[in-house]
């Protein structure tokens, strides 16, 4: 009995991140070595100018490694809805010496696209990371390295302008750890919104499963089945108290897994109008369903 | 945290598998449906759970009321990466097969979870979330002043089920 209590009556587990400094933003043209980003126009730029009211449909897609880029191009030609999307951001997309060019290269290619591929680590000899594909100019990326422990794969975020006529879009594209718990997933994606301009479009694969993690191992089940931990609406609620909207709260699960439906992927907006929201659960190139929101320009 | 669960998972099985010869022998005696506890079983119970009812680990007591059943609760208190979880599982215990020293249990009961998340950043408040639940547990339990058990559970919040296991550790009095 005193060996029991001996063992504490509270226990204490978890090595996360804390709140440091905000990040910095590098740009895209200063970085050099394996992990340079690439950069090519559309082939046939949009060039209309955007009056206001126009819609602009921006997607989020984790592509899970990208690696059949033919069926992924063709899964969302298919879909009229995903067709007519004006900017993709991808996450864990990759590209590999051997292949001759980037997947994102490549896919942006048969979509008619422009793409900036960010790498965030290396990977056997290629690497992985992030990309951007739009039917507009891309200007000003830049990338920021995110917080992260020893345990934790190296994450980035990656942000541009994408020039739509005279109208500057800032659209940030993030992809947060896997099996964390939600107060450490709020500061990994601090630093890349927490000092954005007003007016601001952050998008990607969040993670937010359902669970609360042990030492990113186990999944305490029995507390899931009987309180909400899902992350989903709790980091939603940490974006709505810095002034985005929420506008793909309601589209339902974007990842199926052994029955377990999360919504790991997201929209954040600020400083515009945001009209209809999807998930369009008819592709399987990937794990993910892509996600996409009708935002009105102004 | 993994050494700990480790740990009680090894006790728990090592104390089941290594039963004595001559406690086998005070086991000639099965359970009868309805009788009363045995004036010399002890009637208390303590112990740690690693996994099992509160997630991660637990503290639970258990009272004899008859050979065959037992009424008791594990509570539970967590804290991971800031989020706090508080659990209270009250149950009731029967033994619808076994002997003095080995037996056969099913538990049930109700479960109440807080998680409590406070905010890690000056610009957001937190939240909480709080839920009832039910919980079914079976397993082996070794009784002879060492109380250990070994079990799969599940539980549920409504929509669906949730498989988990625990291992328990502790005395009986």
């Amino acid at each position: 009995m005193r060996a029991a209590l001996g063992l504490g009556l509270v226990l204490v587990a978890g090595c996360g991140i804390d709140v440091g400094a905000p990040g910095e933003w590098v740009p895209a043209s200063s970085i050099a070595g394996q992990l340079a980003p690439e950069i090519g126009m559309p082939a046939r730029p949009t060039s209309r100018a955007a009056p206001t009211g126009t819609s602009f449909r921006i997607v989020t897609y984790n592509v899970h490694l990208g690696e059949n880029v033919a069926r992924l191009a063709d899964e969302i030609q298919a879909n009229p809805d995903l067709a007519a999307a004006d900017v993709f951001l991808l996450q864990e997309e990759e590209a590999y010496p051997g292949e001759g060019s980037t997947r994102a290269c490549r896919l942006a290619a048969l979509l008619g696209a422009g793409w900036i591929y960010m790498p965030g680590r290396m990977k056997s000899d290629g690497t992985h990371g992030l990309a951007m594909l739009s039917r507009y100019p891309i200007e000003n990326a830049a990338m920021m390295t995110l917080p992260t422990t020893d345990d934790w794969k190296p994450r980035i975020a990656m942000r541009a302008d994408i020039v739509v006529g005279d109208v500057r879009v800032l659209v940030v594209n993030v992809h947060l750890e896997t099996r964390i718990n939600v107060t450490d997933r709020i500061l990994q994606i601090r630093p890349a919104v927490i000092d954005l301009p007003d007016d601001a479009i952050v998008a990607g694969d969040v993670n937010t499963n359902p669970f609360m993690w042990e030492d990113g191992e186990i999944p305490i089940l029995p507390t899931s089945q009987v309180a909400d931990t899902d992350q989903a609406p709790i980091l939603d609620d940490y974006m709505r108290a810095i002034g985005f909207d929420t506008p793909v709260a309601g589209v339902g699960y974007t990842h199926e897994v052994l029955g377990i439906r999360s919504r790991l992927d997201a929209i954040y907006v600020r400083g515009y109008q945001t009209k209809v929201a999807h998930v369009e659960r008819d592709l399987d190139a990937s794990d993910h369903f892509p996600v996409w929101l009708d935002v009105t320009l102004k | 945290m993994r050494w700990a669960i480790t740990l009680a998972v090894a006790l728990g099985l090592s104390a089941a598998l290594a039963v004595p010869a001559s406690a086998r022998a005070d086991d000639a005696v099965a359970l009868a449906a309805t009788a009363p506890a045995p004036a010399s079983m002890a009637r208390h119970a303590v112990y740690v759970e690693a996994l099992g009812k509160g997630g991660l680990w637990g503290l639970g007591y258990a009272y004899q009321l008859r050979s065959w059943l037992a009424v008791g609760g594990v509570g539970s208190f967590t804290i991971l990466d800031s989020q706090r979880i508080l659990s209270l599982s009250p149950s009731v215990t029967v033994y619808p097969l076994g002997t003095r020293h080995h037996r056969w249990f099913v538990d049930a009961g109700p479960q109440l979870v807080r998680v409590a998340t406070p905010s890690p950043v000056p610009e957001w408040t937190g939240t909480h979330s709080t839920g009832v639940g039910a919980q079914l547990a079976t397993g082996y339990e070794y009784r002879a002043g060492l109380l250990a058990r070994v079990f799969a559970m599940g539980v549920t919040g409504g929509d669906s089920v949730a498989p988990w296991l625990g291992a328990d550790l502790g005395w009986t009095f």
